[in-house]
């Protein structure tokens, strides 16, 4: 299997100046919420598999991001990321406070995009023994690879968002991989 | 332990749904009602700050009054008596 960095919901950025022109006037903020919604929103619903609750942790998302732009200070990555940032500290902080199981709901055609064809086995088969590794991973691994893969986000977006070190997430996504990718040749040894 | 749960949707989210979620006048609002209930709050907490010194600055000037008003009182004065014990032979 491999999977092919071709995130369809690829975001138009806004750039730094912008920003700094949200920070004078906050009205201007809506180009950031207009600019971000859909993939935030997307990410959180990927990450929920419910639609309320998405949507709740987008508004809390974006009234954090209203209350602190004036804190924003340009780090060499997309404002975006900063974004996903507070994304995903509103996700973790509703899982610990509720102590539910994490949810990564993954749309079948997504798969089918970023999966090779030529697989040489049945797409439906692939797609339940994909969820069953996918499972055995790490919290972490699936984090990254959901980032990457799902977001389209860079190595250093995505070492921005979890608040890791770039190495760190480029050897945990590669063993990740490696491990999917074990995985699935010894089912098609068997 | 299982962390995490996997589910594969059939459908993906379509535009037109998300659409429905997005409420900027809304977020707005929010942050409006924030605000001003922390610019509420600071000026609670300023006032209080405020009547707190004038209340310390009152209680000061009335207990210094009240210290100038008091008579002063002469204090007798003590006199230690000390006897020294001369020895025997030395004129006193």
């Amino acid at each position: 299997m491999d999977l092919k960095n071709d995130a369809t919901y690829r975001r138009n950025e806004i750039t730094a100046e912008q920003v700094e022109s949200i920070k004078k006037d906050i009205n201007q903020f809506r180009v950031v919420y207009d600019t971000y919604f859909d993939s935030i929103f997307r990410f959180l619903y990927r990450r929920s598999d419910n639609e309320a609750l998405a949507s709740e942790l987008s508004s809390n998302t974006f009234l954090k991001a209203l209350e602190n732009i004036k804190k924003y200070e340009y780090r060499g990555v997309p404002f975006s990321s900063w974004l996903y940032r507070i994304a995903a500290n509103e996700l973790n902080k509703f899982y610990r406070k509720n102590s539910k199981v994490q949810v990564f709901s993954i749309e079948e055609e997504r798969i089918r995009e970023v999966v090779h064809d030529d697989l040489g086995e049945d797409i439906e088969q692939m797609i339940d023994s994909l969820k069953m590794y996918l499972e055995e991973l790490k919290d972490e691994e699936l984090n990254i690879l959901e980032l990457r893969f799902y977001e389209g986000l860079e190595f250093t977006e995505i070492a921005y968002v979890l608040e890791k070190k770039e190495s760190a997430v480029k050897m945990r996504l590669y063993r990740s991989l490696e491990k999917l990718r074990k995985k699935f040749k010894s089912k098609e040894s068997k | 332990m299982r962390r995490h749960d996997i589910k594969i949707r059939r459908e993906s989210l379509g535009q037109t749904r998300i659409e429905k979620h997005k409420d900027f006048g809304g977020l707005m609002k929010v942050h409006e009602r924030r605000q001003m209930r922390k610019l509420l709050v600071r000026n609670m907490l300023t006032l209080m700050a405020v009547l707190f010194l004038i209340a310390l600055v009152i209680y000061g000037s009335i207990k210094l009054k009240s210290a100038r008003e008091e008579p002063v009182e002469d204090k007798p004065q003590v006199f230690i008596e000390q006897t020294i014990d001369y020895p025997d032979g030395i004129l006193r």
